[in-house]
């Protein structure tokens, strides 16, 4: 309070801090080197950037997201979000993307903003927000940066241009809780990938570039959506893996992808904090092989059952009944912090064997398209699922990008040439090469 | 444009192995392989952890005021009525104070620096434990000798803090002479049996002696760590018969009792370094030898 008001920048009509949203309370206490609770968005544009003019836009459109100007504290008995007054600094992009905040120091936003060549991205720590409010927050700063680059970025729609309303900010799991309801399945253990992990902080990318009617064209000639029809891929994929490492079929585990709602399409709700929920399209390989029908017939029904109000209202119940308990609430931080966890690795990544989020299609004003070239979203990565996968379509293009915390790229070797099987033709990129060992050396040391 | 021979998918120029199935890739027609436009930078940031600020907040001290002042006030009073004076609540109480201050101090003070702050935190727990010592009796009983090993531990916590590293002459100088009065002071206070003048200050003398030339040789001998091992010992074994000679000349006579024996274990093992040193077949013939 006596910094904010000394400061005669800061509007002293901003809220000054804000409670961490349902989605958010966990990710505070499991946040690690390994485990970033990050995800990334960015914008390649078609001339290079100009960190100055970046840094100018950064300066101006923070102001009109308060509920992203802030640090986080720890209360006695919850973690908040408190105003920052100093101003995010733009950063020069790096090899592996996404590494850790530190956000539990108390000083430092919880996100950054960084450029290379040609390229902006944000990376958000989910506490946040998610890829909904990640992707409002990039375009309003690529469509200022734009505006002061001298362009003209065209009429800006629903891309803020100023101060935003204060439903921007709410809690809207709160919002749209209702009282006690059934709770959903606890779900079982499901399969996960294999494989040693790589130093933390340490990121594979692989981004496979796909043409969208060559994938739109096929998803529709098998009638699904485009997520149900990746979703099938992925798991199709990850089937192939778990039949290579278990032989017998009662030995394995059911393969459930974590697949992101945006809520936003459910309820009426404006917020860019978090407002997403999963849905987990899951088949059970101890019953038999599945063909790639079956897993698609599979996804389809999940996707059309679960994406509804009815259906995502008891997973919202669970979670926002389980942070308004009077028992949870009492407890303080300190012990909190002990069974988070514990309760993220049992309810939520035990559960599933990979997540797959696809923001859809995103669209820009006429004249801020002509001068964004690509959009991507990488999803961060964790320690048991290994690998996440994050859609966008920009234009007449699908990117498809996983990341990795392992240097074994099975599951992006399997879903890609799945699609090029059915003629759909993909085009890879990676952030780091894998180099063969030379022969020289290997023989080298064998003497 | 370049594609996998084995996945199908398109890659990205300057490739040379598929990252899917690590198949090399073959460009048969190309002359050279392009350098293409990396999606990502090569930077990789160190690895900095970034500082933790301990210093409360200011609200925080406010509300920590009050929780202090809560049992203060109850002592206070329940003391008070009992015994119509302060009696057994004086030790609560300073207690209390001394929390506050360790808990206040930083944040009340405008722009504190870290060795402030430790220096203030020390000399309140000096203070406090002085004042128990008074006011249960007789002063000075006990208190001066915790007191004075807290003096010390300033003067060996300010030594680097004023003078930094850089300046390591000052901070043994600080040292030698903190310790040499710590020593000085307890002997005074015990009696007074000069032990001081034959035995602690040739001893501190000796061990200043040695931290002088260790920081000498630091900077001479960083490219020879063998001779730098071997004079280190030939100083160890100085230092042990200075220590065995200062402690019998105390006792009894001069002579030395089990300094020599641990002389003639470092002694040869020195001199074999320096050989070592001085002969590069040797050392070639011992690397080859004990390769690890």
């Amino acid at each position: 309070m006596a910094e904010s008001s000394k400061n005669k920048n800061i509007s002293t009509d901003n809220k000054d801090w804000y409670r961490l949203d349902n989605a958010a309370l966990i990710y505070p206490s499991i946040q690690s080197d390994r485990i970033t609770t990050m995800f990334r968005l960015s914008m390649t544009l078609k001339e290079k950037v100009d960190p100055k003019i970046l840094q100018a836009s950064l300066e101006e459109v923070i102001k009109w997201f308060p509920f992203y100007r802030v640090r986080l504290k720890k209360g006695f008995f919850w973690y908040y979000l408190e105003h920052n007054p100093a101003l995010p600094r733009i950063e020069r992009d790096v090899r592996y993307p996404m590494g850790r905040l530190h956000p539990n120091l108390g000083t430092r936003f919880l996100f950054r903003v960084r450029y290379w060549q040609s390229r902006i991205a944000v990376e958000f720590c989910h506490v946040l927000t998610d890829g909904t409010g990640g992707m409002t927050f990039l375009k309003a700063l690529v469509y200022d940066y734009l505006k002061r680059k001298g362009k003209d970025p065209g009429d800006p729609g629903d891309i803020p241009v100023g101060e935003l309303p204060e439903e921007a900010a709410e809690d809207a799991y709160n919002r749209f809780y209702k009282n006690p309801l059934p709770l959903p399945d606890k779900g079982n253990k499901a399969f996960h990938i294999k494989g040693k992990l790589l130093h933390p902080g340490a990121i594979m990318i692989t981004t496979g570039i796909i043409p969208m009617d060559a994938i739109i064209k096929e998803a529709k000639s098998r009638n699904v959506s485009l997520t149900a029809f990746l979703v099938a891929v992925y798991i199709d994929a990850l089937q192939e893996i778990q039949d290579s490492l278990v032989s017998q079929n009662p030995k394995k585990r059911p393969i459930a992808l974590q697949v992101p709602v945006n809520m936003r399409s459910i309820y009426p709700s404006k917020t860019l904090r978090n407002f997403s929920l999963f849905v987990m399209p899951e088949i059970d390989p101890r019953l038999g092989k599945y063909s790639f029908e079956e897993i698609l017939q599979i996804v389809k029904e999940t996707l059309i059952t679960e994406t509804n109000e009815k259906a995502i209202s008891k997973s919202l119940a669970r979670n926002v009944g389980g942070q308004r308990n009077w028992i949870v609430r009492a407890i303080p931080l300190v012990f909190k912090k002990l069974l988070m966890p514990f309760l993220y690795t049992r309810m939520g990544e035990n559960l599933c064997s990979g997540t797959l989020s696809n923001l859809g299609l995103i669209r820009l004003p006429e004249g801020m398209s002509k001068e964004v070239e690509r959009i991507d979203f990488i999803l961060g990565t964790n320690p048991i699922n290994k690998t996440g996968c994050g859609v966008c379509g920009y234009r007449d293009k699908l990117v498809i990008n996983f990341a990795g915390n392992t240097r074994d790229k099975s599951v992006e070797r399997l879903f890609f040439t799945r699609l090029i099987k059915m003629g759909i033709p993909v085009k890879i990129e990676v952030n780091e090469e894998i180099k063969k060992e030379p022969l020289s050396l290997k023989y080298r040391r064998d003497n | 444009m370049a594609y996998c021979v084995r996945c199908g998918v398109e890659l990205q120029k300057g490739l040379k192995y598929c990252p899917l199935c690590n198949t090399e890739v073959i460009l048969p027609n190309d002359e050279y392989i392009e350098e293409g436009i990396r999606p990502f930078s090569d930077r990789i940031p160190r690895n900095v952890r970034p500082r933790v600020n301990l210093t409360p907040s200011r609200a925080f001290v406010i509300l920590a005021t009050f929780i202090i002042l809560v049992p203060l006030l109850i002592t206070l009073i329940i003391d008070l009525t009992a015994n119509r004076t302060i009696t057994w609540s004086f030790y609560p109480i300073t207690s209390l104070v001394l929390l506050w201050i360790l808990i206040a101090y930083p944040s009340l003070l405008k722009g504190h620096t870290p060795f402030q702050v430790i220096t203030m935190d020390i000399l309140s727990i000096a203070v406090f434990l002085l004042s128990l010592d008074l006011y249960s009796g007789s002063f000075p009983q006990w208190s001066q000798y915790p007191a004075l090993a807290l003096l010390l531990l300033w003067v060996y916590i300010a030594g680097p803090m004023l003078f930094s590293w850089k300046r390591i002459y000052l901070v043994i100088a600080l040292w030698f002479l903190g310790t040499a009065g710590f020593l000085l002071a307890i002997d005074l206070l015990t009696g007074g049996r000069n032990w001081f003048i034959q035995l602690a200050l040739p001893i501190i003398a000796v061990l200043t002696f040695v931290g002088i030339t260790g920081a000498v040789m630091r900077s001479l001998f960083k490219s020879k760590p063998l001779l730098a091992a071997g004079i280190t010992m030939i100083i160890v074994v100085m230092v042990l018969i200075s220590i065995d000679a200062i402690v019998n000349l105390y006792v009894a006579k001069p002579s030395l009792t089990w300094s020599p024996i641990l002389a003639a274990v470092i002694v040869p093992a020195a001199v074999f370094l320096f050989i070592v040193n001085g002969n590069n077949d040797l050392k070639a013939y011992l690397i080859k030898k004990f390769h690890l």
